[in-house]
Parts: structure tokens; C-alpha cells; sequence
């Protein structure tokens, strides 16, 4: 199989490790965080599979093309804007939650705008990148940054002052009607392999394979990124008061201490290597909403010396509303909005899921 | 993408990257870091908070410490702390780095009024660690604060070594992080249990080895060194114990390395809820009055294993009937329970009833270097 498509789903698992998930997960705990976890995984595991068994039909395909080519006219425009706009929400919630991350811990005394600005710079630069290349800018970074956060995690685990009483307190919470949006948060950090939309043409020639095996697998990490993104805080924060911290898995690190390390404040390290792959995260949505844009707007005669300047007009729009929103969101407002974003996830996925089998039965395939 | 545009994209983010090195970059001959933070309550009723701030100098060498001064020392009343933090930052030349502060000690006095008020800004500040320990000051947290021990040097802090288990390791010592207080403040069935560190009137020597109970309901509770390493072998954390055993004319004393302590609560409807407690334990004996024989060695075992046994028990009940819980007993019950009904609640019916059964199992391994 593909290793890359591993990476899609292992990016976002890795990112969504930081702010909101566990936010919303913690907050559920006394009303059915577990199981709506575990409906989560179940759903997360048919999803993958769906996305799977509809592009090892389709190799060298991206979405947007076989829309095109299957969907009645009228419908094709506002669906695949409705999708880019998603996509775009979803990198979106991103950049603001990171930007209002260093803000608050790394770099304080800079300027909001200025934050989302370093981080726009790198991003318009890396989403016109080619599709191949962004899979390679994803496996170096991956490779270099898991170890640290598997490390990271470990360390918690093992931590003396890890309190395993507070996660069996929260394991009692156990008969609970599932709440839905721990659901749905459980079910975002399976959502990686939707960026095949795109992704799934740099691979021509091998195909999107499908099968159990690889299901399970991806399943797995899941499984084990859900654990310690709610048991980790837990552990280490008790469990009565936890829905009081503002980002539960940050100040969890700075629980943890490196005595004989050359940081001796896990903090940093952990800021530092999550924003790297945060970092990839926003390149992959932003690079899936260019892409579907830009199969809905060209403009052909926008040229300049042999090059279509189609594309940076998207990136100014993306610019200007990215450093609109950031000015003018609070902290409270970004979660309460994160929140009905994922609300609406398992809607939108369903829909695409739907999209495939009607694609799939008109091709013929 | 022309290579034109390319370059111009690339000049223009490192024109920008020159933009933003100028905010928010201090040098580090404009700081100065902050070692440990003191906070005591006065009687002052306009400006109830006094803050003591330890402020480390830098200085070129490691022996240059000798000769000049190595710590200077700021303390501030007012009427919040995070005023008197802002008013100190005016008493300084430079920035005041909190980044540092490991130590946090607390005066006796603010146990006794209100503990989360004060801790409030500690926890919600994001540059302060929560991985410092905190401590309560005697004869008041200033006063620590300002104690300097001839054995400290430039470069590794007196307090640090006390709680870091990198410097003393002493089964009489309970270090706390801040983290731990503030689960154990705020979390139902833990209470917190923070170190008491001494100074002299001189100023010139810290002790740590009591420890204070502060409950939820204010009703602090000492526990002498003896009952602090107790306390420290039931939660599992204490290494290189020292147990007094005493019969007849005999008197030894044992070294123990290891200590591992397992325990259940059994509750069943008809009898009398129960705690059963293991503590296994090795070691070896270090002091004896008399000669010893390693045939006995299994005869030392058990009068070990009674001495410690009886120091246990008597232990649990002071905290069964103060009503105290620093060991985490309804935080299990509460683990081990189904919440289908409030289980906290029952547990505070139970707890002053319950039994305790504590088997202690020592095996000691050699009677040191002579018999």
C-alpha cells in the first residue's frame, strides 16, 4: 500500500492532538465521552474504508474530475464550492486555534496579525507547491517529528506522578448516553483520508489499495491517539476539574519535566514539534481548497509572462480572511464555532460518501 | 511559477522575516531570571500580600560567585499579587523572567486563610512552570526565601536540590509540584500535602523534612518528620528509609531501599467496610546495639515488620480521624465504583468507619558490612 496515504491520516491524528479534540473530548467526560469515542472509531473505521474501496476504483483521479465528468451540471459548482469552503473552515480553525496558542505561550508579546502573517507567509508559499511535492514535504516532517511526540507521550505514561486512579474515575463514567460531539470530535481525527480527493492523483500508476489489513491498521493509531489524547490530561490533571483548563493537552506537558534533558521544560519542545506538523496539517486543507477552486475558477486570460496568476487571487482571499477572522475572534468564540464545525462533519462526510456511489455506479466501474 | 516570481516571493519573506525579529526580542543582558517566588499574608488589611522575589545575578564563572553577591532579593506589599509582581518589575533594571522560577513558597499564614485564592495567579500565569515545587515557609516564606546556605553555589539552587531527587534523596522530604496541588485542591477524595522548609534565624540553613496537610475545609494538619516518611512510604514515593526497632534491650536499625504498597478497599454490604493494605519492603540493617546473627535475619524481618505495621496503623487512624485523605483513599473508592450514584458522598460516610488491615512483609538481605 501507499505509504503517503498512512501520512494523510497520521498528520491529521497527530495534529488534532493539540487543541481542540481534547477540549471537547474532557469536556464530555461525565456525559458519555467513551462510548461516543468508541462510535466514533467504529465510524472513523468505515469512513476510511469508503474512501479507500472509491479511489482504488478511480487511480489517478482527483474528485473534482470525476464530478465533473459524472455529476449533472447544475449540481457539480455549488457542491464542490460547498466543499472547498469546508476544507478551507477546517485550516481555518487551524491557524487561528495555533495563532492563539503562541500567543499565549511562546511568543506573547507579538502581535496576533503578525503571528497568523508567519504562518501565511510559509502556507501561500507551500500550498502552490505541486501535489507531489507537498507529499514529500509531509514524509520528511512526519519522520522527523513522530518519534519526539510518541517520546513525548510515553513519557507521560510513565510519568511517577501519572495518577492512574483519576482515569479509572473516569472510566466509571462508562454508562453514559453517548454524547454526540465527542463523537464527532473522535470522528475528525480519522478524517485525513479525505484529503484523497486531491491526494489521489499522485499516484497514477499504484493504485489505492483496499483492504482490511490496512483499515485496521489506520484504525489502531486511532485507537491509540484517541487514548492519550484522553487519558494523558486526565492522568495528570485530575479529572473533577479538568474542563477548567483552557488547553488541556498544553498545560498537560508542562507537567511533564526532562530532568537531565537541555530543555527541562517539555512545554517548548512539544509547542515546537506540534507546530511543525499543525504546520503540514494547514498545507493539506488549504492545498485541497486551492485545488477544487482552482477546477472551478480559471481564468485563462489572466496572464503574466506564460504564468496564470489565477491562483494567487485565491490566496489574497484567503489572506484577508484568515487576518480578519483572527483579529476578531475570541478565544471563546473560536471553540464554540470548532464545536459546530465538527457538529457538521458527519453530515458532510455522509454526503461525500453518497457522492461515491452514485459516481461509482455511472461510471460503471 | 516563473523563477521570477519565485525570487521575488523569496525576498519578500525574508524582507519580512527581518521585520520580525524587532518585537518582542530581549537580550539576555536585559533580563533577569527569578529563582523562587515568596508570598506571605500580612496583617495589613489594605495590602494583605507581600511578595518576595529571589533574583539570580549572573556572574562570568562558577567561582566567581564567591566574591560578590550571587542572589539580590525584592519584596513588595499590595493589595493583589499581580500588582505587587508589576510594581516589583519597577524595582529591577531589567525584565523579570518567570520562566525560571522552580520554587514557590508559601507562608504559613497563607495556608491557614485561603490557599486557592493565592494559587489562582500561579496557576492561571502561562510562564510560570507547573513543574515548580512548592513549599510552606517557617518562620514565614520571606524569610526562606532570602536564606542563602554556605552550600550553595552559582549554579545549582539549594531549593531545587531539596525536591528534585537529583540532590538529596531523603524519605523525609515530600516534594510537591504545582500541578499536584492544584489536582489535589481541587479534585474531591485527594487532599494536598505540601513540604515545610525551615529556616534559621541566621539565615543561613534550610530543613525540610515535616509536612502539612491542608484540607479542603482549612483544617491544616502537621505531620512531624517521622509521620511525613511514613506518609511518604504509603503513597509509594520514598526511597532510602530508616526504621528504629526496639525490643527488650535490643535496638537496630534497618535501611530500607525499596518499598511497594498496594491496597484495596472492600465494602460489602452486611460487615464493616475494610481497607486492605500491603507494604513489601527490602533492605538491609545499618545500626544494631548488639551482635547479630544473619541466621535471624528472618526474626529481625518480623519485628521490623511489626514496628512498621504499628507506625502505619497509627498513622491512618490520626488521618481517618482528622478526617484528612492526602493519600488518595476516596479518589480509589471512587475509581473502583460505578458512578450511577454519587459515590463521593458515600465515601464520606464510610470514611470514618472504616478498618484498616496493613500486612507488612520486609525481607532484610544482609546485616551490612559486619554481623
Amino acid at each position: 500500500m501507499n505509504r503517503y496515504v498512512y501520512y494523510l491520516l497520521y498528520i491529521n491524528m497527530f495534529a488534532s492532538m493539540v487543541i481542540s479534540v481534547p477540549k471537547i473530548l474532557l469536556h464530555e467526560r461525565k456525559d458519555g465521552a467513551i462510548i461516543g469515542m468508541i462510535l466514533g472509531i467504529i465510524a472513523g473505521m468505515l469512513v476510511i474504508y469508503a474512501y479507500l474501496w472509491f479511489f482504488n476504483k478511480f487511480p489517478g483521479k482527483d474528485y473534482p474530475e470525476l464530478l465533473k465528468k459524472y455529476f449533472p451540471k447544475w449540481l457539480q459548482f455549488p457542491f464542490l464550492l460547498f466543499l472547498s469552503l469546508v476544507w478551507f473552515t477546517a485550516g481555518l480553525n487551524t491557524l487561528i486555534s495555533y495563532t492563539f496558542m503562541l500567543k499565549r505561550f511562546l511568543t506573547p508579546e507579538m502581535p496576533v496579525v503578525w503571528i497568523a502573517s508567519t504562518f501565511l507567509i510559509f502556507i501561500s508559499y507551500g500550498i502552490l507547491m505541486h501535489t507531489k511535492s507537498i507529499l514529500y514535504t509531509i514524509e520528511a516532517i512526519l519522520i522527523i517529528s513522530s518519534p519526539v511526540t510518541i517520546f513525548l507521550s510515553t513519557k507521560a505514561f510513565m510519568s511517577p506522578e501519572f495518577e492512574w486512579d483519576f482515569v479509572r474515575e473516569a472510566i466509571m463514567y462508562v454508562y453514559r448516553f453517548p454524547s454526540y460531539s465527542a463523537f464527532t470530535a473522535s470522528l475528525y481525527i480519522f478524517l485525513g483520508i479525505t484529503n484523497l480527493l486531491i491526494f489521489n492523483r499522485a499516484w497514477s500508476t499504484k493504485r489505492v489499495q483496499v483492504s482490511g489489513k490496512h483499515v485496521f491498521l489506520m484504525g489502531l493509531a486511532g485507537i491509540m491517539i484517541l487514548f492519550t489524547i484522553y487519558i494523558v490530561p486526565l492522568g495528570m490533571n485530575g479529572f473533577n476539574n479538568i474542563d477548567h483548563l483552557v488547553y488541556p493537552a498544553i498545560t498537560t506537558s508542562d507537567t511533564l519535566r526532562m530532568t537531565f534533558g537541555v530543555i527541562e521544560r517539555v512545554l517548548y519542545l512539544f509547542l515546537l514539534f506540534f507546530l511543525a506538523i499543525t504546520f503540514l496539517n494547514l498545507l493539506l486543507h488549504w492545498h485541497v481548497t486551492i485545488e477544487i477552486l482552482k477546477s472551478l475558477f480559471w481564468i485563462k486570460k489572466f496572464k503574466w509572462k506564460e504564468n496564470n496568476l489565477t491562483p494567487y487571487i485565491f490566496i489574497i482571499i484567503f489572506w484577508l480572511i484568515s487576518l480578519k477572522t483572527v483579529t476578531s475572534l475570541s478565544e471563546y468564540q473560536l471553540f464554540t464555532y470548532t464545536d459546530y464545525f465538527f457538529y457538521c462533519l458527519p453530515f458532510i462526510t455522509m454526503i461525500i460518501i453518497v457522492s461515491f456511489w452514485f459516481v461509482k455506479r455511472r461510471a460503471k466501474v | 511559477m516563473s523563477s521570477l516570481i519565485r525570487k521575488g516571493l523569496l525576498l519578500f519573506i525574508c524582507f519580512s522575516l527581518v521585520l520580525l525579529s524587532s518585537c518582542g526580542f530581549k537580550d539576555i543582558d536585559k533580563r533577569i531570571f527569578v529563582l523562587a517566588i515568596g508570598i506571605d499574608l500580612t496583617e495589613n488589611k489594605e495590602k494583605p500580600y507581600k511578595v518576595t522575589l529571589k533574583l539570580a545575578i549572573p556572574s562570568g564563572t562558577l567561582k566567581g560567585g564567591q566574591g560578590g553577591e550571587k542572589y539580590t532579593y525584592v519584596t513588595k506589599e499590595s493589595e493583589t499579587l499581580a500588582k505587587a509582581l508589576r510594581i516589583l518589575k519597577t524595582h529591577v533594571d531589567k525584565e523579570m523572567d518567570f520562566g525560571h522560577a522552580s520554587i514557590i513558597i508559601l507562608g504559613k499564614s497563607v495556608i491557614e486563610k485561603d490557599l486557592a485564592d493565592v494559587m489562582d495567579l500561579l496557576i492561571r500565569r502561562r510562564d510560570i512552570q507547573m513543574i515548580s515545587w512548592v513549599g510552606v515557609g517557617e518562620p514565614s516564606a520571606e524569610s526562606v526565601v532570602k536564606t542563602e546556605p554556605p552550600s550553595e553555589m552559582a549554579v545549582s539552587f539549594a531549593f531545587a536540590n531539596f525536591f528534585s531527587d537529583n540532590g538529596v534523596e531523603s524519605a523525609y522530604i515530600v516534594s510537591t509540584f504545582l500541578f499536584d496541588l492544584r489536582r489535589r485542591m481541587f479534585e474531591s477524595g485527594l487532599d494536598p500535602i505540601l513540604p515545610i522548609v525551615r529556616a534559621n534565624k541566621k539565615k543561613t540553613k534550610l530543613m525540610v523534612n515535616e509536612s502539612i496537610i491542608t484540607p479542603k475545609n482549612n483544617n491544616n494538619i502537621t505531620l512531624s518528620s517521622n509521620e511525613t516518611k511514613l506518609y511518604n512510604i504509603l503513597a509509594n514515593r520514598a526511597n532510602k528509609i530508616d526504621i528504629n526497632v526496639k525490643k527488650n534491650k535490643m535496638s537496630f536499625t534497618v535501611a530500607l531501599e525499596k518499598s511497594k504498597v498496594k491496597y484495596k478497599i472492600i465494602t460489602s454490604q452486611n460487615s464493616q467496610p475494610i481497607i486492605k493494605m500491603k507494604i513489601k519492603t527490602t533492605g538491609i540493617i545499618e545500626e544494631s546495639n548488639e551482635e547479630l546473627s544473619p541466621t535471624l535475619l528472618k526474626k529481625y524481618s518480623k519485628l521490623v515488620n511489626q514496628k512498621t505495621k504499628k507506625d502505619a496503623l497509627q498513622l491512618l487512624s490520626r488521618f481517618q480521624d482528622e478526617n484528612v485523605d492526602p493519600l488518595g483513599l476516596g479518589l480509589r473508592y471512587k475509581a473502583t465504583r460505578l458512578h450511577t450514584k454519587d459515590t463521593y458522598k458515600e465515601w464520606t460516610k464510610i470514611y470514618p468507619n472504616i478498618k484498616f488491615d496493613v500486612t507488612v512483609k520486609t525481607s532484610l538481605k544482609s546485616t551490612g558490612t559486619v554481623e
